[in-house]
């Protein structure tokens, strides 16, 4: 499973969660993000932003359906900005 | 639940002492342009949130300038105190709920030092969002100065 390492000062918050759902829900694939060992819908807003995730924080990424690669390229793309 | 039973209807109660304003006039894009969700903003005269709805708190985030809640009726409402205000983290806000509690409108929620916000160039401005904007048919906020714990906007169900 792909991991992703936070590595920006504030963490994920409004504007990066915004980031991430708006470009997930072009797709039909369900994404889920995992932080030890609980599941959150990536889709969703609050579920992002409820995380808390922080500058140093590891997550697992989970794709399932169609395109999955593509996906899984989209996002690591906005984590890399984001962490750029 | 039955369909037919459900509630379609929810009035908001004023959440902070303040002015209501449109989202579009936040200045900040992320709310401006509505890439959360959908909503209003309050300009708040007072530094204190007390609860727009009866429901629970689903999410606190560790920097307590923001907090997530659900209404019985499934609407998830974000309450985003201040822009850039995660970069305060935690400094002037003091959270009085926890995930999972139940909540009643106009019970308090956060405590926010607004002179501290000031200080810190952070506009107090307070977009609130509905992240689950698919669950709206249409919603009708009261703009202008409106006392806290009043009505302040109409939301009808899809």
């Amino acid at each position: 499973m792909t991991k992703i390492k936070i590595l920006s000062e504030h963490g994920v918050h409004a504007r990066p969660a915004s980031l991430i759902v708006n470009a997930l829900l072009k797709h039909d694939c369900e994404v889920n993000f995992i932080k030890d060992g609980n599941k959150y819908n990536a889709k969703s807003i609050m579920n992002i932003m409820g995380m808390g995730l922080k500058n140093g924080d590891e997550i697992e990424l989970e794709i399932i359906g169609e395109y999955a690669e593509t996906v899984e390229k989209e996002l690591l793309d906005i984590f890399n900005e984001l962490n750029g | 639940m039955l369909g037919f039973l459900k509630k379609k209807k929810i009035i908001l109660k004023m959440p902070i002492n303040g002015k209501l304003i449109n989202i579009t006039e936040v200045p900040d894009a992320v709310f401006s342009q509505k890439m959360l969700g959908d909503g209003f903003a309050i300009e708040p005269s007072e530094g204190i949130v007390y609860s727009p709805i009866n429901g629970k708190v689903i999410q606190k985030f560790p920097t307590n300038h923001a907090l997530g809640l659900e209404t019985e009726e499934g609407l998830e409402i974000l309450i985003h105190f201040g822009l850039d205000t995660v970069e305060l983290k935690g400094e002037g806000f003091k959270n009085l709920v926890e995930v999972g509690d139940v909540i009643t409108a106009g019970q308090a929620l956060l405590e926010v030092d607004l002179e501290f916000l000031k200080e810190n160039n952070k506009p107090s401005v307070t977009p609130i969002i509905f992240t689950n904007f698919d669950k709206i048919k249409k919603f009708d906020a009261k703009y202008g100065e409106i006392a806290a714990k009043s009505d302040c906007c109409e939301i009808i169900l899809n």
